[in-house]
């Protein structure tokens, strides 16, 4: 196993959370292009439908996941000792706090969009 | 006195002991040169023609278009210059200019000597060069391309394009594009691999940071379109129908890979810009740049975000609303970058103390430009909005917009800035100042105006139109600028022409500059630096103003020439502690005639002569292998010569080189190219409207399961070799390389056999000739793995390749993970997913 | 030295918006979406306008101040204030703003169901380069001519025979692209009896310059009569 703070200092930090946010979206918007091609939902429901729900519901997750990586980050870049590796890993994790907010941004203000209008319309 | 004379003398001597291993030949040799100043010059000047003969085209139609019912030219013509316009400007001059003046910048700034390899810079050229002279051909012979720079299908398939005047787009635009892949591999290796010892991420000057990202985005980028390219291509040579829709294609596939190339590409054009920008006002308003992790992370995340977005331009096809959303969303939410790094910018204005010089004044041009055009471009965001003006001349303006203001401008920025550093000498003040309002006042009247003409109903790529609909005062108008715009560009020109005969010299480092490429000579030698020094900081010329002179004395690290070779630091790619030497390869007259030697190919291809295709793949197959097989463990680097003591070791030697982290970023394109492939098959399965699937799936499964388990077999074999080979173990290598060589084939016939003895029929159904595409996709990878393992073999015969120089073996070893991952994937999508479908 | 320029730049260009009402103009709307939409784009014109000139303003005041001299802690306060400000305050309020009107609007463009009627249904085909316009359940078939009901949603049902072309009638509302194989509703309506313009928007090939649409909008008894005239003869 990885200790954490490795993890939190890995410069894969610095596309981690965007990473995530692309393959939700690519999850979601095929997932989206699916059912409406296989099982719409009649158009009177509005945005009340269940894959609606389904999609806001996983934005939200990812969201919650990411906004808490972003957490881990930020505290790991506070934590740092004062050596010359450490700087380094200050600037790695403070990014990587920055993409997982971004990322965190995106997800949840892509995933508001399914509570406004309908699905296949 | 004396002391300083012989210190001279010294540096003389040093000077004149580096240029007979980095020096350039002249005269036909010149065709050899791998150097990056060199081949970052070349691609800046040939980019600067073609934006001119861009620049000519859109003069004609500015012409055609200056009063309503013209018939100057006709619509066939008119067709084809807007057509080209729009090619030339983005394949031909955009990313090739930025990549050229990131290939000159880039080794300087980082403190190296050359990019990591050169022959691969030289190769990008050549087929840059012969790409672009093929597709001007077309424009000579009066059989351009005529359909968009878009390419649309079905407008582009054989029925309602014959002729070659698509096949020019397709197979030229896709020849250029292996430069720009290529330029995209070199500049992410340089930038992890070869900085100088000490300069850790967060030391790397902020330019390094937007090239990186705009590397690794033409890596995941332009893969869709050199896809869809081969499949439009496929469907118009060999009628596989990919975007027929009776024959279960569909023509909107076209469109997603190309925006999925396309909206990145604008970013891969403004990023290298905004890096113009970040490296230029810090200089001029003497402070460090403000929030320099907040631009980086602005960098990074446009990069990400710009992939998220390509459906803003597909807003009318009829997609549903709420999909529309979130890539309306994305869009809008690129305003945050790009926000964050206006703003630094401001900031470092205002707390510095800003000086101004004629960069400064294409630097405020391009704020207001780029201002008007990234906020029309918010508006175009929104969906609504987007349906009234998609299409129309408002589009026209904003796209021009966001690219004379975010790339043009810039770049002119830049040119004034290095100016000194191409020549030795100082651009004129007053021809500079003209030549600046000139290009601004022109470019605003056409443009600003064109916005209103979009909003009275003009839409774009029309020939002519008709009076009475209120065109005429501002098309008028257009066209006097355009003309007043293009008078500006020829007296930038005409100032930068006359600055090399003319112009003041220099001096060392003459706008007080932080980054290190100030501290080679002006203009550079080729080799950049005679000792590569320690850089653990962002502004090293700012912290040590006498770098210049102790490189220069040889007071720092890698000075030693005598051994012949041309050598570099490879670093860490995070910390950039010093891991071993890289030894880089010298001039070469391979890069040139592989190019050649593809150009042949396309050529061929494009007239249709199979046999003659033949002969140059061929050709083109020996000259490349040739190419590898003068690699790796250089003759010349016999292990005495090796390394000075307390030097690390010769790349060759490590397991870990740059070789390997070139294959790692190829597959990562090459990975982009096969997640298309991907995405078209479950994309064509799920929207396509006549999608046509046979009952049963069309190859045996069985002898697919068997081939799979073989090729599974030579990686793991493969893999195994490597590890023993770090334990310092290589008995028997040689035979076992072999072996694995003869499995890797017999995973290939048993393919061959199975797909020959199936009952796809490519030219049927779309099912058909996607799974053919996945077929050949993996045979070429799985033949390729062959061959590179039997020429492995074979140098170990010679005695190239052994525990003592592990190197290329440790190289190849991706290579055959990534062919037994996409045979795998590829095994699941084709064979599994369809079944488990049809039982669902 | 710069407002000095741009000025003269905007004073054409507001002097050119007095001839706004041109017979493909979006800004002279007269239907209820492209009435929505002509009202949006003056309101992200002036938002527009006023960030633009704000921020250069600040710019070059920036370039121009004579700045005291500052202990490191105040130049990093600044400095934050105008990265968070600028660069995330500002798009997201915008956005915030720019999505409130925009979504409801681009929902109320949707062919949704209409209470209490049905949506009249026209179908219109694309050809290289000519319009067919066909009303189902009768025999009529035109070309490039189409005729409407004025205060009545009307679905259009857009496909093409041949490339992708767009049907886009400025005046009345956005444009939808007409696809081989697929059928697109675009939703329109028109206030009141009058000549319209449409043009296919798409690049068609030689001849898309002079694809061009008539359209004729009854009053709903006019249109009634129209039909079963047309459909008598």
């Amino acid at each position: 196993m990885w200790p954490r703070e490795t993890l939190l200092y890995h410069p894969m930090q610095l596309a981690f959370g965007l990473a995530i946010w692309i393959l939700w979206f690519i999850v979601k918007y095929g997932a989206l292009a699916l059912f409406c091609e296989q099982a719409p939902p009649p158009i009177e429901q509005g945005a009340f439908t269940w894959i609606n729900a389904a999609l806001m519901v996983g934005s939200v997750a990812v969201t919650a996941l990411l906004l808490f990586w972003a957490n881990n980050c930020w505290r790991a870049a506070r934590s740092g000792n004062n050596d010359a590796d450490s700087e380094i890993n200050a600037f790695i994790a403070v990014l990587g706090a920055g993409i997982n907010l971004l990322g965190a941004v995106v997800t949840l203000s892509q995933g508001l969009m399914s509570l406004l209008l309908p699905p296949c319309l | 006195m004396n002391t300083n004379n012989e210190t001279r003398k010294a540096e003389a001597a040093l000077h004149d002991e580096f240029l007979k291993v980095w020096g350039n030949p002249r005269g036909w040799r010149a065709l050899t040169i791998v150097n990056h100043t060199t081949v970052g010059i070349r691609f800046m000047i040939t980019g600067g023609i073609f934006f001119l003969i861009g620049g000519l085209l859109a003069m004609l139609m500015r012409t055609q278009l200056a009063l309503p019912e013209q018939e100057i030219i006709e619509p066939k013509l008119y067709d084809q210059l807007f057509t080209m316009h729009g090619t030339v400007m983005m394949f031909l001059f955009a990313v090739p200019v930025l990549e050229g003046l990131a290939m000159y910048l880039i080794p300087k700034m980082i403190g190296a000597r050359d990019l990591v390899f050169p022959r691969l810079s030289a190769f990008g050229y050549w087929c840059y060069l012969f790409g672009s002279l093929i597709l001007m051909s077309s424009l000579v012979l009066g059989i351009a391309p005529a359909a968009g720079w878009f390419m649309y299908t079905p407008l582009t398939n054989d029925v309602y394009s014959p002729g070659p005047n698509v096949d020019f787009w397709l197979l030229g635009v896709t020849f250029i594009e292996i430069s720009a892949v290529s330029a995209g591999i070199e500049l992410t290796v340089s930038i992890l691999r070869t900085r100088t010892s000490g300069m850790a991420l967060l030391h790397m000057p902020l330019f390094c940071w937007y090239i990186l990202i705009m590397a690794l985005m033409i890596v995941f980028g332009f893969p869709p379109l050199i896809l869809g390219s081969i499949l439009l291509e496929l469907e118009r040579a060999a009628g596989m129908p990919f975007f027929d829709v009776a024959r279960g294609g569909d023509p909107i596939l076209w469109q997603h890979l190309f925006w999925l190339f396309g909206h990145p590409e604008v970013y891969i054009i403004f990023l290298p810009a905004a890096g113009i920008v970040s490296t230029l006002l810090p200089v001029f308003s003497r402070q460090p740049i403000v929030g320099y992790r907040w631009i980086v992370l602005a960098i990074i995340s446009t990069g990400f975000i710009s992939f998220g977005l390509w459906v803003h331009h597909m807003f009318t096809i009829g997609i549903p609303q709420l999909a529309q959303a979130f890539f309306s969303m994305a869009s809008m939410l690129v305003a945050i970058p790009t926000g964050i790094q206006l703003f630094a910018w401001l900031a470092t204005l205002w707390t510095g103390r800003p000086v101004y010089h004629v960069p400064m004044l294409w630097l405020v041009g391009f704020l207001f430009i780029f201002m008007i055009g990234g906020l029309t471009g918010v508006m175009l965001a929104l969906v609504p909005f987007n349906w009234q003006v998609h299409d129309t001349h408002f589009v026209v303006a904003h796209l021009h917009y966001v690219m004379v203001g975010g790339m043009l401008f810039p770049l002119i920025a830049g040119l004034y800035y290095w100016l000194p550093h191409f020549s030795g000498r100082m651009p004129s003040d007053k021809l500079a100042r003209w030549g600046f309002w000139m290009t601004f006042v022109g470019f605003n009247t056409t443009f600003l105006v064109m916005h209103l003409t979009g909003l009275l109903g003009m839409p774009r790529r029309v020939y002519t139109y008709p009076a009475g609909l209120g065109w005429e005062l501002p098309n008028s108008v257009s066209s006097m600028g355009g003309f007043i715009m293009a008078m500006g560009i020829s007296m930038v020109l005409l100032d930068i022409v006359l600055h090399f005969r003319f112009g003041r010299p220099a001096g060392a480092n003459p706008w007080q500059a932080d980054t290190l490429e100030w501290a080679t000579d002006t203009p550079p030698q080729p080799y950049n630096f005679i000792s590569l020094p320690d850089c653990p900081m962002r502004h090293p010329m700012w912290d040590s103003p006498d770098l210049q002179a102790t490189i220069a004395d040889g007071r720092h690290g890698l000075s030693e020439i005598d051994h012949g070779r041309r050598e570099t630091w490879g670093s860490d790619p995070v910390s950039g502690a010093i891991r071993e030497i890289i030894h880089l390869p010298g001039n070469s007259w391979l890069p040139f005639f592989s190019a050649l030697a593809l150009s042949g190919l396309c050529i061929s291809l494009l007239i249709r002569t199979y046999s003659m295709a033949l002969i140059a793949v061929i050709a083109s197959l020996v000259l490349l292998l040739r190419w590898s097989w003068k690699n790796g463990a250089f003759l010349e680097a016999d292990s005495d010569s090796a390394a000075k003591s307390g030097y690390p070791q010769l790349h060759s030697r490590t397991f870990d080189g740059p070789g390997l982290w070139g294959m790692v970023v190829t597959l990562l394109a090459d990975g982009a190219l096969f997640l298309s492939i991907l995405f078209g098959w479950l994309y064509l399965r799920i929207v396509a409207p006549n999608w046509q699937a046979p009952e049963t799936v069309p190859l045996a499964w069985q002898p697919l399961l068997i081939s799979g388990v073989l090729l599974t077999i030579a990686t793991f074999w493969h893999h195994f070799i490597v590890r023993r080979l770090r334990e310092g173990r290589d008995d028997h290598l040689q035979g076992q390389l072999w072996s694995i060589a003869v499995v890797g084939l017999v995973h290939c016939g048993v393919l061959i056999w199975t797909w020959s003895a199936s009952s796809l029929l490519a030219t049927q159904t779309a099912h058909d000739a996607v799974i053919s595409v996945i077929l050949m996709y993996q045979l070429f990878h799985s033949g390729l793995a062959v061959i590179m393992t039997a020429l492995q073999a074979m140098r170990v015969a010679y005695g190239y390749v052994d525990k003592g120089a592990p190197y290329e073996i440790a190289v190849v070893k991706p290579w055959w993970l990534y062919t037994t991952a996409v045979y795998w994937l590829s095994f699941l999508t084709v064979i599994l997913l369809p079944i488990a479908w049809r039982s669902a | 030295m710069m407002p000095s320029l741009t000025l003269p730049s905007l004073i054409i260009t507001l002097s050119l918006l007095s001839g706004c009402s041109g017979p493909q103009s979006i800004l002279n709307p007269a239907g209820p979406s492209a009435l929505a939409v002509s009202r949006l784009w003056w309101g992200m014109f002036g938002f527009s306008v006023a960030v633009l000139l704000a921020v250069m303003a600040l710019w070059i005041y920036a370039m121009r101040r004579n700045p005291r001299s500052l202990t490191e802690a105040q130049a990093d306060r600044i400095n934050r204030n105008w990265i968070i400000g600028g660069g995330l305050v500002l798009p997201i309020v915008g956005i915030v703003a720019l999505l409130s009107f925009g979504i409801p609007m681009g929902y109320r463009m949707l062919p949704l169901p209409v209470a209490g009627q049905q949506a009249l249904r026209i179908d219109v085909i694309g050809h290289q380069w000519w319009w067919e316009v066909r009303y189902p359940d009768t025999d009529i078939v035109l070309i490039n001519e189409l005729h409407l009901p004025a205060g009545t949603p009307v679905d259009i049902h857009v496909t093409s025979s041949d490339v992708i072309h767009s049907f886009w009638v400025p005046r009345l509302a956005g444009k939808l692209d007409m696809v081989p194989g697929r059928t697109n509703v675009l939703r329109i309506e028109a206030d009141a009896p009058g000549q319209f313009l449409g043009k296919c928007a798409e690049f068609c090939g030689v001849g898309h310059a002079h694809m061009m649409l008539e359209i004729e909008v009854h009053t709903p008894e006019d249109f009634e009569s129209w039909l079963e005239t047309y459909e008598y003869e």
